[in-house]
């Protein structure tokens, strides 16, 4: 299923993450599980891409293999031009600290760390230093409304607030994709509309996004629908 | 691939964060047990070569001084006596010096010398060897005052008939000696039968034999009175030198009166330095000119590789009590580290999702470790300077032989914060690595 936003350019466009005859299965017990069947799928640069479809149907294994943090059975995963599988651990670290950003659910904050410090990791990961990757969080943070909660501890803060946080250290280095794993799940409508549109508002800049997300009022405003189905993209 | 500047980075900004928000009991508890650790390591040790030291250092500053001149061997007197003096006065590394004139001595209590009458009733004496001294010479290069433990110091105005007692010489300071007297204080007299008992060298080569009390045993009678002299007790001390506190003191005319030796040659010569370390050259200096009519050593060849041996079993001693003392602390840190890693293990996944490196992740975990290590040994090292050495300076332990300090070197506390610091480096890497080494997929799938 496709949906393509009128009045968007169509330029030449870049592949952010490919996968071809993606294969993903679990062994429980004696049982092999397939969870992906084969898929074949792409995404380009300035996609906002939403991934829907029933619970347990592998979306999130699928982000997972794209996001590079996890592996396939068989079948291959393409990172711009380069084939994933051939990367060793600490290449598909780096990648993802310098191509990726994620998003999950529960918001995934370190519990000991503030708001700022949170979103400063990877700035500071990449080599800044402590004042520039403190001055770089408080500038995200002040953009998604957050500069009053700078110095809360995340257990001081709501859950959309925890949200945005999250959303903040994403995209505060500024990765070629940001996947995002049913980040309105634990949210109330409101709260959800808001991080919806701060998605809105990122692909607007030019963000690729892949979310997932099983509201389909959501994953209608995408501008690519992946349903899943199965294992299966239907 | 190898460890980059910003994994310390990120890696000291955790550990930061993980110290800021750990709980405060539980971090000064982690603290505590890294302090015991350090003082374990160090002032077990540290007493046990405390010990020697302390008997070391006791025999040089209360007994025999940085350099010692005694009787060559098979010879009773330190010969050209005088020739030496007058070389010790002009030399400016010597501080003080000390000439002793010694004899042998029959000590009898006045009791004694009073109530016995009947022919068959021994009289009880004890025989000691007498040091005669000049009090000022040897208060400067010994100190003998310090080491009283009853009454006081020979008058400068110089007044005669006194003596000092070692303690060891008295039943009470010494109750399992072979040879002692009872019931002797400050103030009261006793008998002393000096000249014709034979001199003896110093002290420390006394033969135990007790003279015969045939020439007094026929009662008080067949005492002749001008051999027993009266003295009065003027203290008693207490060096823990060996055998000086089998002797006692007086004035050296007394004692060269009783026993006149050719030459006015002393029997040993105790020699203070104002730079102990020069010993071996005063003492070569000293071999080189009167070598042929003395025996010249330093405080170190006079103890004889005996206590150095006992020094170096004392700190293998310590080294044993020290390493299991850090092997609890390491067990203590890796089980820290572990729960702590563990029951972070999703935070991990995290960091590790949103591209931090393993690396940072282990060394924000062994910083961690680490810094129980610093605070420990920092706290650690403040109470050992500031608290304990400077107690044990001023408490040393009383045991019989010496007065045990706390021997501490920076050089060797240096060696056991290496030691706690590679302990707990190791304490702290492998409970980290094992954890960050899990798949950060398990973690973030809950
Ligand atoms: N590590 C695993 N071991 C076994 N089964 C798994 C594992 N991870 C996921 N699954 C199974 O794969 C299926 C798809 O899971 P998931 O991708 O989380 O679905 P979705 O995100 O669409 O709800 C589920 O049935 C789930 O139980
Ligand atoms: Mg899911």
């Amino acid at each position: 299923m496709c949906a393509r936003k009128a009045g968007r350019k169509k330029v030449s466009k870049m592949v952010a993450v490919r996968v071809s005859n993606l294969v993903k299965s679990f062994v429980d017990g004696d049982r092999e599980i397939q969870v992906l069947r084969g898929i074949d799928f792409s995404i380009a640069q300035g996609d906002f891409v939403a991934i829907t479809g029933a619970s347990g149907t592998g979306k999130s294994t699928l982000v997972y293999q794209m996001g590079l943090l996890d592996e396939p059975t068989s079948g291959s995963v393409f990172v711009g031009n380069k084939n994933a599988g051939k990367m060793t651990v600490l290449e598909r670290t780096a990648y993802r600290l310098n191509h990726f950003g994620f998003v999950f659910q529960d918001y995934a904050l370190i519990p000991e760390l503030r708001a700022w410090e949170n979103v400063a990791l990877p700035v500071l990961m990449r080599g800044a230093s402590r004042q520039k990757a403190r001055k770089q969080a408080s500038v995200v943070l002040d953009r998604f409304g957050m500069a009053d909660r700078i110095n809360h501890f995340p257990n001081q803060l709501s859950g959309g607030e925890g949200q945005r946080v999250s959303i903040a250290r994403a995209i505060v280095h500024q990765p070629k994709v940001l996947f995002a794993d049913e980040p309105t799940a634990n949210l109330d409508s409101d709260r959800s509309r808001q991080i919806i549109d701060i998605f809105h508002e990122l692909h607007r800049d030019g963000q690729t996004i892949v979310m997932v997300t099983h509201e389909m009022e959501y994953a209608k405003e995408a501008v690519q629908v992946v349903v899943m189905h199965d294992g299966s993209i239907a | 691939m190898a460890i980059q500047r910003n994994d310390f980075s990120v890696g000291s900004f955790l550990t930061l964060r993980y110290i800021r928000g750990a709980n405060r009991w539980t971090t000064a508890l982690i603290v505590f047990v890294m302090v015991l650790t350090f003082l374990n390591l160090t002032v077990i040790g540290g007493l046990l070569e405390g010990i020697v030291v302390g008997s070391f250092v006791g025999l040089r500053d209360r007994a025999i001084g940085d350099v010692f001149i005694s009787a060559k061997e098979g010879e009773s007197s330190v010969g050209r006596t005088q020739y030496i003096l007058r070389d010790l006065r002009g030399d400016a590394r010597i501080v003080s010096f000390s000439p002793r004139y010694s004899t042998r001595v029959e000590v009898i209590t006045e009791d004694d010398v009073y109530m016995v009458t009947n022919a068959n009733e021994q009289r009880k004496s004890v025989t000691a060897t007498a040091l005669g001294i000049d009090p000022e010479a040897e208060q400067r290069t010994t100190n003998l005052p310090a080491s009283l433990l009853e009454g006081s110091y020979f008058s400068p105005s110089g007044s005669r008939r006194e003596i000092l007692i070692g303690s060891a010489l008295l039943e009470r300071y010494s109750p399992f000696g072979a040879d002692v007297l009872s019931g002797v204080h400050p103030g009261d007299f006793v008998f002393l039968r000096m000249g014709g008992v034979g001199g003896s060298g110093f002290g420390y080569d006394t033969d135990d034999d007790r003279l015969s009390n045939n020439a007094l045993s026929g009662g008080r009678s067949a005492v002749s009175e001008t051999t027993l002299q009266k003295y009065r007790v003027r203290g008693v001390y207490r060096t823990k030198a060996g055998e000086l506190d089998l002797a006692i003191i007086m004035h050296d005319d007394e004692v060269r009166a009783n026993n006149p030796i050719p030459g006015n040659n002393a029997n040993s010569i105790a020699i203070r330095l104002s730079d102990p370390d020069s010993a071996v050259l005063v003492r070569d200096d000293l071999l080189s000119s009167f070598g042929r009519y003395a025996k010249i050593e330093t405080v170190d060849d006079a103890i004889g590789p005996f206590l150095g041996d006992i020094r170096t079993v004392f700190k293998m001693l310590g080294s044993v009590v020290g390493a299991i003392g850090l092997a609890v602390a390491s067990v203590t840190i890796f089980i820290i580290i572990f729960v702590t890693a563990v029951s972070r293990s999703r935070f991990i996944g995290i960091l590790k999702a949103i591209g931090i490196t393993p690396h940072a992740i282990r060394i924000s975990y062994v910083l961690y470790a680490l810094s129980f290590a610093v605070v420990g040994s920092l706290v650690g090292a403040s109470i050992l300077y500031f608290v304990l050495v400077p107690f044990f300076a001023a408490n040393p332990i009383p045991f019989p032989f010496s007065d045990g300090i706390l021997y501490i070197t920076p050089t060797g506390v240096a060696l056991q914060i290496a030691l706690l610091f590679v302990a707990t480096f190791v304490a702290g890497l492998i409970p980290a690595h094992r954890v960050v080494r899990r798949p950060a997929i398990e973690a973030i799938r809950g």
